[in-house]
This record gives structure tokens, sequence and C-alpha cells, in this order.
């Protein structure tokens, strides 16, 4: 027996040192997070759902406003729609991500309907959050690497052959680069129409809701404790701008208002895109690009004239 | 819990250091530490259902002892029959009732007769048909004399519910399994180390090749409509490896484990692809049911005893019933149909035994000959296994059809990786045909060979395995 437990575990080591250098090696191609969670506490986020995951870069902000007393570098902690939805699970993975001593980060918040929206299985009352079984709100530890918390819990986010193919890379900074772009407008019509008929689907079985403005509300809040706090609504294409507006027609006021007693900006930057998007919803790292840039210079103009209220900000 | 989910990755080693190292000494205490696990893993999947599990076993423990004691064959027959009415009625409630009741309103349809009668939306109980299948060949054993019941309840309930075969088998005979666990179990590091080796093979076997192959198979099954002919030819290329994988991947896992835990199981499964013939084919194929069938319905009807007639009835009862044994669907029911057709004509030809030993015994490679009837077996258990997959007798029909229709050409449109995964299989499991599983090693002297070859499946594993929740046999 003795021999035999000796065997097995050796075996069983040498097993972990395989995943784990897979892990190590390959971990920003076989999963849309696994990075996330490996990677130290940070100092400054973005947050939100995919379309602030693939279409706000860290690394340009972190040009961007170098040296304009921002504790940088900023960390992209957005997910996926499914995975995103603002309430005390996100709150509090937020919490564990970040470095407890910061003081002058900067906290990007990307709000759209959907994030703040009640899903089909959420029960409030209860304490039932339909993203409670999805990463990051199922991670104890964000910040271990390898992290096989989140092997053994996020199993089937694993997409390990993916490591084959590389169509997109996780980078350490948190941001999502989508290397497979539609190559013809078939493709892109057909991504799009899909994009529709997903964001219709949820148009049908969600529920506008206060529960999650005011988790967002909170959020805000213990984020202004540790620097600056933006709100930003990201383009989107025609189509998808009108379902969201018949979904919740007076999202933005809302948002506006909350801006207002929290004492935030709010860039509302929905409507007329002139960035490049590869379905309609999500901008391209291309577009991405210019969009991050844009929105740096947003976020400068507000610290530099902070009496001016956004709305009197150019657009962009 | 299933085999391939990290529950059971905490549950089995918790349950190997208790059993090993905390119980060893008191056999009893093994046992009872054995059932409360097996209801443990029953229950994850749905507790209010274990109710049923022990009322079952109750059952036929109870009506076993009644039998022993009675002094007539009149009550012994009565408590017989009552074992066997509730199993059955068990089981017709649950798995049937739906079928019987919608095939009689579609019966009378035929005579313009409008039948209404109310469906009830039931649960299946997994794994029901198969702890069924224990409980009854256990009283049929007592009935005819050839085991004594079994008067341990806790002895009992653990060859009823014992976690590794509990819900897809194999499915075990008192004769066999009971005396294990009435002695004395010491652990053999040999025996364990190739009962790990069975469990890698059946994880492979079952999230790489199963779960793999049955992406495509869903899709293609779901929407045939939408391929030509290759692609469907593909489908159910695809699903005779899905199945073939997932249902012997569970028992090889089943196996292994019970090695680890000191018990030798009956072989489910022995290469089966490599057949002659569908006699062949049915030795080889869940032969634990094969061989349960055989023991508990074709002798009892007589077997090959009496004439020609008799003997082929007797054969397409056993098809039949096995097909129906498998669902409550009429596709079911036709799948055996078919392999009872491809099975007559051996048995009135007398071929039906005409393959026994293992294919290419003394060489390498398979004969011309060989490679035949190898591949014509297995054109047969594809086309046969389209019934088998599809929901419906219509749709198995549209699939088949639409199969040999090429006018829509014949370049598969589907993902063709799956192939790699199939020929991994069939080329390891070729080298190991005469062996007692397609992973069994132990004759390679050199260690670090095959520690290479344990690495090289669990990194198979890592990166092509696809993550499912369920067996297909679950669901019998």
């Amino acid at each position: 027996m003795k021999k035999f437990l000796i065997r097995l575990s050796l075996f069983s080591c040498i097993a972990l040192l395989a995943t784990s250098l897979v892990l190590m090696k390959y971990g920003g191609y076989i999963d849309y997070f696994y990075l996330k969670f490996t990677t130290p506490k940070q100092h400054s986020f973005i947050l939100g759902d995919s379309r602030s995951f693939q279409g706000i870069q860290p690394r340009i902000v972190d040009a961007e406003l170098k040296d304009k007393g921002f504790e940088l570098p900023m960390f992209n902690y957005s997910f996926t729609i499914t995975q995103a939805a603002y309430g005390p699970a996100y709150t509090e993975s937020v919490k564990r991500k970040m470095d407890p001593d910061t003081k002058n980060g900067l906290f990007i918040i990307n709000v759209n309907p959907w994030v703040l929206a009640q899903r089909e299985k959420d029960d409030f009352e209860n304490g039932i959050f339909m993203e409670a079984d999805h990463p990051p709100h199922n991670m104890r530890w964000v910040n271990m690497n390898p992290n096989f918390e989140y092997v053994v819990k996020n199993f089937n986010y694993l997409h390990i052959r993916a490591l084959f193919k590389q169509n997109s890379e996780l980078h350490p900074d948190g941001w999502m680069e989508e290397r497979n772009l539609p190559k013809d407008s078939t493709t892109f019509v057909g991504w799009k129409q899909n994009q529709y008929k997903i964001y219709n689907g949820f148009a049908q079985r969600w529920k506008k809701c206060d529960y999650r403005v005011k988790a967002l509300k909170e959020m805000i809040q213990f984020l202004e404790q540790h620097g600056t706090v933006v709100l930003v609504r990201m383009p989107v294409d025609e189509k998808l701008q009108e379902i969201e507006t018949n979904f919740w027609p007076e999202f933005d006021t809302t948002i506006e208002k909350l801006a207002k007693t929290t004492n935030v900006s709010y860039f509302n930057l929905l409507k007329n895109n002139k960035y490049k998007t590869y379905d309609g919803n999500h901008i391209d790292k291309f577009g991405g690009v210019a969009f991050t840039k844009d929105l740096c210079q947003l976020i400068l103009m507000q610290k530099n004239s902070p009496n001016i209220p956004h709305s009197a900000l150019p657009k962009k | 819990m299933i085999f391939n989910s990290f529950s059971f990755l905490y549950f089995f080693p918790a349950v190997f250091i208790l059993y090993w190292f905390f119980t060893q000494k008191y056999r009893k205490a093994q046992n009872i530490l054995l059932l409360v696990a097996s209801y443990y893993f029953y229950a994850c999947w749905n507790y209010k259902f274990l109710f049923l599990l022990i009322f079952s076993t109750l059952l036929d423990y109870y009506t076993g002892l009644q039998m022993e004691k009675s002094g007539s064959i009149g009550k012994k027959r009565f408590w017989f029959w009552l074992s066997v009415l509730i199993n059955l009625g068990f089981l017709g409630v649950f798995k049937y009732y739906n079928f019987f009741v919608s095939s009689f309103i579609d019966f009378l349809a035929l005579f313009g007769i409008q039948g209404h009668a109310a469906t009830l939306n039931v649960i299946l109980p997994v794994g029901i048909s198969f702890y069924t299948f224990h409980g009854l060949s256990y009283v049929i054993d007592i009935f005819y004399n050839r085991i004594k019941a079994e008067k341990d309840f806790v002895d009992y309930s653990v060859f009823v519910s014992f976690f590794p075969l509990l819900v897809a088998g194999p499915i075990e005979r008192a004769t066999h399994l009971l005396p294990q666990i009435k002695q004395d179990r010491t652990f053999d590091p040999y025996k364990a180390a190739d009962g790990l080796r069975q469990i890698l093979w059946g994880l492979f076997m079952k999230v790489v090749v199963a779960d793999n192959c049955a992406m495509v198979v869903n899709e293609v099954f779901n929407h045939p409509n939408q391929y030509n002919a290759g692609s469907l030819w593909i489908g159910a290329l695809f699903f005779a490896f899905q199945i073939y994988g997932d249902f012997a991947g569970y028992s090889n896992i089943a196996l292994g484990t019970a090695r680890l835990l000191g018990f030798e199981l009956l072989k489910n499964f022995s290469f089966p692809y490599f057949s002659r013939d569908i006699a062949e084919f049915w030795r080889r194929w869940h032969i634990s049911l094969s061989s349960w069938f055989r023991d508990y319905l074709y002798i009892p009807l007589g077997g090959s005893k009496g004439g020609l007639y008799s003997q082929l009835r007797n054969v397409l009862i056993i098809f039949l019933v096995s097909g129906l044994w498998h669902g409550a669907n009429w596709t079911f029911i036709i799948w055996g149909g078919i392999n009872a057709l491809c099975f007559i004509p051996l048995v009135v030809f007398k071929l039906n035994r005409a393959n026994t030993d293992t294919v290419a015994q003394n060489t390498f490679l398979p004969s011309v000959k060989e490679t035949l009837q190898i591949a014509i077996t297995f054109g047969i258990t594809v086309i046969a296994w389209v019934f088998f997959r599809a929901i419906n007798v219509t749709e198995a029909i549209r699939y088949l059809t639409k199969m040999f229709d090429f006018s829509r050409g014949f370049k598969p449109e589907v993902s063709l990786s799956s192939f790699g995964f199939i020929a991994v299989l069939l080329v390891v499991e070729w080298l190991h045909r005469h062996k007692n599983h397609g992973f069994e090693l132990s004759y390679i002297s050199q260690r670090w060979v095959r520690w290479l070859l344990y690495l090289f499946v669990f990194l198979m594993l890592l990166i092509f395995g696809v993550s499912s929740d369920t067996f297909i046999y679950f669901q019998f």
C-alpha cells in the first residue's frame, strides 16, 4: 500500500506539474478569464461586460494617463454578460482584487441596461443571483498563480485545445484581444444578426430593476474611497441601441441621477458609433485603441475641469 | 455525482482512505462504509429516489428470506412472484407507463377509436433498470435454489447499491458479487494499479472520444435536413463511437474503481467493434446484460433446446426485450429487431459460435477476410445505432433515407477532428485486444514507458476533454 500511494502521489505531482505548465504558459489562450485571477492585486480597474472587456484597453489607458495622478497600471476586470451584473457579488470580488492601500485609483465602470437588469433566475429577496456560480463571484482566491481554485470551480470555461489556434488572447492586464475577426461581410452580418437575437432574447426574459442600480451605487461609494470613478456607456450599432432603449427607455436618466448623487462623471457615448465593431456590439481591437484614447481624453478634461458638467464636454 | 466530476475526485479518495486505513480490520465496518457511501453517491443525484432504492432492496431481501423459509412450493412461488411483480411494476410505472399508454392510444387510432388517457410526468430514477435487474437475478436464483438467501441486510444492500455499479452497471449477480462482499478484502497493489489504468482509459473513452463525438452527433441528428449524406454518415459513425466510449468508458471506470476497493466486477465490454459477426458482437457488448437475458430469459424460454423454430422465437424475444430494456420507445425495439434479424441467419446456419476466439489470434493484423467481416459487422451496427439515437421511428427513417441520398453531395460538412481520437482508441484497443481491458499495460516492464503513456493519456484528457454532466446509459 505504501509503495502504491507513493507512486500514485508521484504521478499526481507530475500530472499537476504538467497542468501548471500548460496553465502558466497558455493561460491567456485557453480561458477568457483565467489570467484575471492569477495576477497580483490591482489599483485601477475597468469594470463591466464584454463591451469593456474587449473595447477598453488598459495599455492605452496607461500610456494616455501616465503621470496624471492616477495609480496605474490599469487592470481590466470586466467579464461577459453572463457573469457581469452589478450586485453584491461583483463588488465583493472587486474588493478582493483591489490592493487595500489604493488611494488614487481610476475606476472606469461600463454601464448599460443589461448589466443592471434583473435576470430570469434572480431572486434578490432570497439572495439568489444568477451570476453567483460564475467567475469572478465564485472565486475566493483572485491573485494566485497557478490558480487551481479556478480550474476546479470553472472547469467548463477552460478550453485548453484553444492553445493550438489561439483565436483570442487574454492579456495579463485583463484585456481580451479577439483575433478571430470576420473576414467578409457575410460573416459580419451573420454575427450581427446573432447579437440582435441574443439581446432581443434578453429583452424578453429580463426586467429593468432598481436593486442592481442600488448595488452599483454601493460599488461606486466603495470605489470613491480609493480614487476616481467614471461611468461610461459604450457605443453600439443602431439596432442594438434601439433594443436597449425599448427595454429601458429612461436608463440614461437613471444613470445621470446616480452619477449626480454619487458625484461621479457619466460619459454617455452610446450614440453615433464611429468605432469599428466586429458584430455590432463589440468594438474590435483596432477601434478599441481609438475609443480608449478618446475616453482617456474625456477623463482628463473632466479631471482638469471638475466643475464643468460632463454634458458640456465635447461629444466624441 | 458522476465519475468525471470534481465531486467524485473528492468523494472517492475520502472513501478509499476510510476504507483501507480506518475500517480495514472490520469487514462489517467496511461494508457499512460502502453502503453509506453508495447511498450518498445516489442521493447526490436525487435524494427522493433513494427511498425507492431502499424499498427495492428491502423488498428483495425480505422476499428472499421468505422464499427460503417457505415450507411449500406454493408459498415460495407466492413470495417469488410478489417480488418479481413489484420490481417489474416499479419499472413499468417509472419507465414504461407513458410508452404503453400512448402506444395503446395509437393502436386504437388505427381502428378509428379516439382514446384518451392521462400520461404522467414521470422522472426516471437513474439506474432503476440496473438495480431492479440486480434484485431480480437475486430472487430468481433463490427461487431456483442456486443460492441461499442473504441474511445480513447490510451485505445484501451493498450488493444492490455498490456505488461503482449502481447507476449504469455492470449488472452483477449475487453468485459473483455477494461472496466478495462477505469475505475479507486485502489490498493488492498490482490490481489497484491496473484499476487506476482502467479508470484512466475509461475517462479517455468518455471525455475525449465520446464527448467530442457527441458534439457532431447532436448537431447532425438534431438537424439532419441541413446536412448532406456524407455528414449524416459521419454523424452515425461518430454515434457508434460516442455510445461505445460513453458506456464502455463508464464500465471501465466502474470496474477500476471497484478494483481499488478490492472487488472484481463482471466484465462488460470486450472490444466489440473488432467483432466478426453480430453474434460475436453481442458476446462482447454489454456482456452483463446479454448474459443476464441469456440466463434469466432465453434459457427459461427453452434456449436452444427444442426445434429451430422455438430457438429463433427465443432469439427474437431476447433482442426485442433487450431493446425495450434500453428505453420506452419503438426506436429501441426496432434496434433490437434489426440485431435479431442479423443474428437469426447465423443461428439458422449454425454460425453463431463461429467466432468465439479473439480476432487475429496469432497475428498482428487481421486477414483480409477478417477485415471484411469486421467492416460488415461494424457497418450493420452503425445503421442499427441510428434507430437507437433517433428520437422516434419517423426521424430514424428520415435520417437513414438521407444517408443514402447522395444527390446533395458526400463531402462531410462537419468537423472531422474526432477521427483522431477514434484512431487513438482503435489502435490502443487493437494492441490490447487479448487483454482484460484496453489499457492493461502491466506487460511493459519499463516503468518510465508506462508512465509516459499515462501522461500522454492524461494530457489528452486535459487538452481535448469535454466536460459533460451525464452518461447515456443513466437514462436506462
